[in-house]
């Protein structure tokens, strides 16, 4: 069947290739994506509020560190944690029910028992309490909401067998950012995949010779604001005007056309005491804003190192 | 990275394909544009309907196409008796022409018809994936195709004879 071959599309598959493509085309994108990217902004609202009452418990715990002088003072006295303090996967497990799949790895922090005396172990064991709590506690949450997704799916006319074709992830895992004679860094980070994607993350920060959670006055000095939001809109500003496909609410190239929904209320201006960092294997502090936080959602967690001078 | 974050790459990256497709429906850059950014909100307002990213182009084009035509059934409502006048010269005038004279002819062929031809030739998909965006069995598109093809020959035999 030749029926084609009389007609020949090179040239006209070039005109249509070689159409004019007005310049106003990606803003217009981007607006798109801004509007649809504001609602789900506004659902994830509700998973930040769930997010900062984990955190709530977390701040609880600090709160009994810093109080329990036995503590400090103990720690103060050892000059070296490197061989004191482990942390090691404490409790994994993988488990299938049904077609939901958990894979759990939940750091535990662990003291030698010969060279550190008995209050570090009692710090330890409420450090790691705290954290198991966090993923019993998220693993709860997730679970009831499956649970309840379950129901109105099959409320609404889902069959069973519809159903147990979806798979559903739930997840707890943690990374050791840094560590060395005196800090630890450690990241945790639980999600749920199923008919939407959610990622909660935790940030520790310890000094074991103080005892103290570590902050970023401790790393960046006093000036510790405006250092960190110098370097933060540096590198947003660097980032709009060099890669097209990164979006930061408020901070756009040069002759950007479009509107911003978010510039208003979500616009980085400044770092607070709350916000979250890590240290890299540098040394240096990580300052990360949740996904939604400062930039649409599909730019992900925003992370940026701040270089100690 | 997840199904709604790789879903705006994808429009990110595949932009100006949005653009052709809906230009040669619509026929002009400002309504072109409108139906792109409909495109978009929809698709990502639904995106739970889009079953693995493995099919995101068919998922994507889908809306779209149904977009532009959605787009010019509405305006052809709004005047529905200067359609003819409408669409051979003051609606076009003014707007972006293509110089070549085959792909004016396609531009002006119904619309099921086009939909295969900036699909199959232009954007050059397979037969059995604008069978899936148009929701008609492989068969069927197959006949559009060639039913396609001859009107454009009958086209092209009549600008020639015109010259």
């Amino acid at each position: 069947m030749n029926e084609n071959k009389d007609i020949n599309f090179d040239k006209s598959r070039d005109a249509y290739n070689n159409m004019a493509i007005p310049s106003t085309l990606d803003d217009k994108v981007k607006e798109a994506i801004n509007m649809s990217a504001g609602k789900k902004h506004t659902n994830n609202r509700i998973i930040i509020t769930v997010a900062s009452a984990a955190a709530a418990i977390v701040v609880l715990f600090i709160v009994s560190v810093n109080t329990s002088t036995a503590f400090a003072a103990t720690l103060s006295d050892i000059p070296v944690i490197g061989n004191i303090v482990k942390v090691v996967t404490g409790r994994s497990f993988s488990e299938k029910n049904d077609n939901v799949t958990i894979n759990v790895d939940i750091p535990q922090i662990n003291v030698d028992s010969t060279s550190a005396p008995d209050t570090a172990h009692v710090t330890a064991e409420q450090v790691n309490a705290v954290i198991q709590k966090t993923v019993d506690d998220y693993m709860q949450e997730q679970q009831s909401v499956i649970d309840d997704y379950k129901k109105s799916f099959l409320e609404t006319g889902g069959t069973i067998d519809e159903w147990n074709q979806r798979t559903i992830d739930l997840a707890a895992r943690y990374e050791v950012k840094y560590q060395d004679d005196r800090y630890l860094s450690l990241y945790l980070y639980m999600y749920m995949s199923a008919f939407a994607f959610t990622q909660d993350n935790y940030y520790y920060n310890y000094d074991f010779v103080t005892g103290r959670e570590l902050t970023l006055k401790d790393i960046l000095g006093d000036d510790y604001i405006n250092i960190a939001n110098q370097s933060i809109i540096e590198q947003i500003t660097e980032q709009v005007n060099s890669d097209s496909n990164a979006m930061y609410w408020g901070y756009h190239p040069a002759g950007y056309s479009g509107t911003d929904p978010f510039e208003d209320t979500d616009k980085f201006t400044t770092i607070t005491d709350d916000t979250s960092f890590y240290l890299n294997a540098d040394g240096n502090p990580v300052i990360c804003f949740p996904k939604y936080s400062i930039a649409p959602g599909y730019m992900g967690v925003r992370e940026f190192v701040i270089k100690r001078s | 990275m997840n199904k709604y974050d790789k879903c705006v790459q994808y429009i990110l990256n595949n932009q100006n394909h949005f653009y052709r497709i809906a230009y040669c429906y619509v026929k002009n850059e400002h309504d072109a544009q409108d139906v792109v950014q409909n495109t978009i909100i929809k698709a990502l307002e639904n995106i739970n309907s889009l079953r693995s990213i493995g099919a995101i182009r068919t998922w994507f084009y889908r809306i779209l196409v149904n977009e532009s035509v959605n787009f010019i059934n509405r305006n052809m409502k709004e005047i529905p008796y200067e359609q003819q006048s409408i669409f051979d010269t003051e609606y076009t005038t003014g707007f972006y022409q293509p110089d070549d004279e085959l792909m004016q002819l396609v531009l002006s062929l119904p619309n099921d018809m086009r939909t295969i031809i900036i699909l199959h030739v232009y954007e050059q998909l397979t037969l059995k994936e604008c069978a899936a965006i148009a929701r008609i069995p492989q068969s069927t598109a197959k006949t559009r195709y060639y039913a396609a093809l001859r009107q454009l020959r009958t086209g092209m035999e009549d600008c020639n004879e015109r010259k």
